[in-house]
């Protein structure tokens, strides 16, 4: 079965939880002003690595990443360590990781396609 | 809220409204710092607002899918105390000739006006990326 291959399930998963991270960052950057906010991350690298070191994929489909909240940069007065340019700089990262996995994704299929062909 | 096809343009847009917000009101403070009334009864107050983080979802705390982004919580009036001047013929001064105004800096409010252009650029930004990534995966349906 097509869903079955590794890599477009690794792919598409790795869209979802892009998707994700985009999600936390514009909940971030929604909240630059607000007093007393602590920006959040999405971690899901070091849950990845391990299911993809146990090499036991079904574990992908449970995979959703974990939101922690990120203490680190230096807080504001009003109690908030959102810092616009760093935010901005996690955004084209993620987006830039999307479009790598995006193009991953569409030239697996065309692998696929032409051997069906 | 139903299926979002664009990830996080309900949050990115929460986060326009709310600087949008804050426009309004430093413009208000601004379009206001002249403003007097007889003998400094109901005097203008400089107004601030007051930001919310938004949880759609309170026992799921740490879960993206709770995210709502940002909400105005409320505008309140600041509790600076109003500027006297000596004015004996402006019809507002009480009967020592002195006029209330209200106490409005134009620096706090043109900081507050320039955070706030940068915060809404930056949401928009987002926004426009998230749309970016939401037609790459459309495209993904057609020729591969």
């Amino acid at each position: 079965m097509l869903g079955d291959e590794s890599s477009i399930t690794l792919l598409s998963k790795m869209m979802e939880l892009s998707s994700s991270r985009q999600k936390v960052i514009a909940n971030n950057l929604a909240n630059a002003n607000t007093p007393g906010y602590t920006r959040r991350e999405l971690d899901f690298e070091s849950e990845l690595k391990q299911i993809l070191s146990e090499g036991n994929l079904r574990d992908l489909h449970n995979l959703e990443g974990k939101v922690v909240e990120d203490d680190s940069g230096t807080r504001r007065n009003d109690g908030n360590n959102v810092n616009i340019t760093s935010e901005m700089n996690e955004m084209s990262q993620n987006g830039v990781m999307f479009s790598l996995v995006n193009k991953a994704f569409k030239s697996r299929v065309g692998i696929i396609k032409s051997a069906i062909r | 809220m139903g299926y979002e096809l664009i990830p996080a343009a309900s949050i990115s847009s929460s986060g326009l409204r709310a600087e949008t917000l804050r426009m309004e009101v430093a413009a208000n403070n601004i379009a206001n710092a002249q403003t007097t009334s007889p003998n400094g009864k109901n005097l203008y107050q400089r107004k601030v607002v007051v930001f919310e983080s938004v949880l759609k979802d309170q026992f799921n705390r740490n879960s993206f899918n709770s995210f709502g982004g940002v909400n105005v919580k409320e505008v309140v009036a600041s509790n600076k105390q109003p500027i006297e001047i000596f004015n004996p013929s402006h019809p507002h001064a009480d009967e020592n000739g002195m006029l209330l105004k209200p106490n409005i800096s134009p620096l706090e409010e043109m900081v507050d006006m320039m955070t706030a252009t940068r915060a809404y650029e930056a949401n928009l930004t987002l926004m426009k990326e998230s749309k970016k990534m939401a037609e790459k995966t459309i495209q993904l349906g057609g020729q591969g």
